[in-house]
């Protein structure tokens, strides 16, 4: 940590009263506060970030806190295995997506992002480009939902985890290959082309701890580790089903986010239906068997069981909810 | 004096920001919490939190006189006034409710169309689904058309307003919340404050009032006294009765009855009770 505090010293020319850390930044106490946000990408894929930060910031976008430059006119330094930028210290909270007030004051903000975002040039970067990507991304996922079978099924002794996994897995399954083959069906490719020519990002990973809110009701959107080149309706999709997974399904919601969204940002009925297709792919049940089976995060079994609990005992009223909205389609929801 | 709470401790440090805030803007009907002789704000003793705070003798507030009531009103109109704007210093930890009522709503409906649904086609009911039954249409109707209010533009502009504004709740209102002393009410428990519309406090108060007394019309007793102090708004007025209309106790027990829970019938059939004295009919 004294090397740190020595490298923020001398690199941004602030004295160092304390330093905390904080998940995946410092809170750096000074004059002032400052927060150290690290990066553990290769320099390409930093550079990829903070050119994204910066065009925001250069076109004018109020919700993402400006990057402080080092003494030299950097816009980073780099520490042992990674890259870090200071921004200012904000005090706030989380916004809260069941507070309808602030869930309306995210998605605002996001659209407001994709806006700022367009005309975004910027050279080839392996893997934050997604434009056109979502069904070979998806098949991928389908496919590694097969690999997971076939380890449980393949095992002598199952866990708890493994049993309630496959009992779900078909079903699932079956959705996966719906949601790929409507989108096969549909004008992606052409919407995304549409789109594509707009050079924007997005965000992607538009969760509410990634939205700060201070006193004033100022937003702030942190934390552009995950930005990929691809159609807003990627983060409009994602923020939906943030809002709405996990017991709270609602067509109201749905129709909520997309009256405010389609304010600043039209969307057209073709374009909702993409996002239903988005929707329907059972990413959260995919991802909580990566981790189980592919990455082991270094978590105890308890933990792995209850996120697939939560996602197993949310399935009913989120194939519901599908319905639901599949039919609602044909009346226009916007 | 000594005294043992029950909450967290980062509410102890809330509570003595937010109280030096009232004590600043001239509100002094509630407790003071001094620092101990560590200079600090609490006392851990075999798990048990412990607070120091001035003397003060007095007897709970009871909510069955009016003129009680009546004070209370007006002490919480006072509260909601001196509170408003308060921010808390960084670091500090703090309620923020804003949105969180209309969520719980949101789920107690969904549990009760689930258990309309289930009782639907079913042939041997138990004895609680038999008992709830012939109220489950007008449950369902009544919840819905509330939550048309706490649905419309109006009331989220409501709730925007009361964000800019940090308005301050006191959250919980019981026969503990405050103390009648010679010195008038003084509010003991802000422990549990926190951002949130003020109507959420009005409408808890209301309701409590009206199942203790079992009078409907000190929902006009109660709105009338608190407009002395802190006018409100017709809008205002309409969200409070709506709230104290949910029948949030009813369907509290529903939804517990569908996640298996042990449920007691006389507790139902008082939920029921209550929530149909307290319908003001939105």
């Amino acid at each position: 940590m004294r090397e740190l505090i020595s490298l923020i010293e001398n690199k941004y020319n602030i004295k160092v009263l304390n330093i905390e850390k904080h998940k995946n930044v410092y809170k750096i106490y000074s004059d002032k506060n400052y927060c150290l946000k690290v990066s553990r990408y290769q320099r390409e894929e930093f550079e990829f970030i903070l050119a994204c930060i910066n065009h925001l910031l250069k076109k004018g976008f109020k919700n993402v806190l400006p990057i402080i430059k080092t003494c030299d006119g950097e816009d980073f330094i780099e520490l042992n295995d990674s890259f870090a930028f200071l921004t200012d210290w904000v005090e706030s909270r989380h916004l809260d997506f069941k507070n309808p007030v602030e869930l309306k004051m995210a998605v605002e903000t996001l659209a407001n992002l994709h806006l700022a975002s367009r005309n975004f040039q910027y050279k080839k970067v392996k893997g934050r480009n997604l434009y056109g990507k979502w069904i070979d991304k998806f098949e991928k996922r389908l496919n590694q939902l097969l690999i997971f079978k076939s380890i449980i099924v393949s095992k002598d002794e199952k866990t708890e985890f493994d049993k309630v996994y496959l009992k779900h897995i078909d079903i699932h399954y079956k959705q996966g290959l719906d949601s790929i083959k409507k989108l096969k069906q549909s004008r992606y490719f052409e919407i995304v082309e549409k789109h594509k020519r707009l050079n924007e990002f997005c965000h992607h990973d538009s969760a509410n701890h990634n939205f700060l809110v201070d006193d004033l009701l100022n937003v702030y959107l942190i934390d552009f580790d995950y930005c990929v080149l691809d159609s807003h309706l990627h983060d409009l999709a994602s923020i939906i089903i943030r809002s709405l997974r996990y017991g709270n399904w609602s067509i109201d919601t749905l129709k909520y986010i997309l009256s405010i969204y389609s304010r600043i940002i039209p969307i057209e009925d073709q374009e909702v239906y993409l996002i239903y297709c988005f929707m329907e792919f059972p990413q959260d049940f995919w991802q909580v068997g990566l981790q189980y089976y592919v990455e082991n995060q270094p978590w105890e079994e308890d933990v792995f069981l209850k996120r697939l609990f939560r996602v197993t005992e949310d399935h009913k009223e989120r194939f519901n909810f599908l319905d639901e909205f599949y039919k609602e389609l044909g009346v226009g929801l916007c | 004096m000594l005294k043992e709470i029950d909450c967290k401790e980062w509410k102890v440090v809330y509570a003595k920001y937010l109280q030096d805030y009232l004590y600043q803007r001239g509100f002094r009907k509630v407790i003071e919490i001094k620092y101990n002789k560590e200079g600090k704000l609490y006392t851990i003793k075999q798990n048990k939190l412990f607070i120091q705070i001035e003397k003060i003798d007095g007897k709970p507030l009871g909510l069955y006189n009016d003129k009680n009531i009546k004070e209370f009103v007006r002490v919480l109109a006072e509260f909601h006034n001196a509170s408003e704007g308060f921010s808390k210093p960084p670091g500090v930890k703090m309620n923020v409710k804003w949105g969180k009522t209309l969520e719980k709503y949101k789920k107690l409906v969904k549990s009760l169309e689930k258990f309309k649904d289930i009782i639907k086609d079913k042939k041997d009911l138990t004895e609680f689904e038999k008992t709830v039954e012939p109220y489950v249409d007008s449950l369902l109707k009544r919840s819905k058309d509330i939550m048309k209010i706490f649905r419309s533009i109006n009331y989220l502009m409501a709730l925007e307003d009361s964000m800019k504004r940090k308005e301050i709740c006191l959250n919980k209102i019981s026969k503990n919340t405050a103390l009648k002393t010679k010195r008038g009410i003084i509010i003991i428990d802000i422990f549990n404050s926190g951002y949130n519309m003020i109507e959420e406090d009005i409408a808890k108060l209301v309701k409590k009032v009206i199942e203790k007394t079992g009078k409907k019309d000190m929902f006009d007793v109660i709105i009338s006294e608190y407009n002395k102090v802190r006018p409100l708004s017709q809008s205002s007025v309409e969200y409070i009765k709506a709230h104290v209309s949910f029948p949030y106790d009813t369907l509290k027990i529903i939804s517990k009855y569908l996640k298996g829970e042990e449920v007691d019938l006389k507790k139902l059939k008082k939920a029921v009770y209550k929530d149909d004295i307290c319908n003001l009919g939105v």
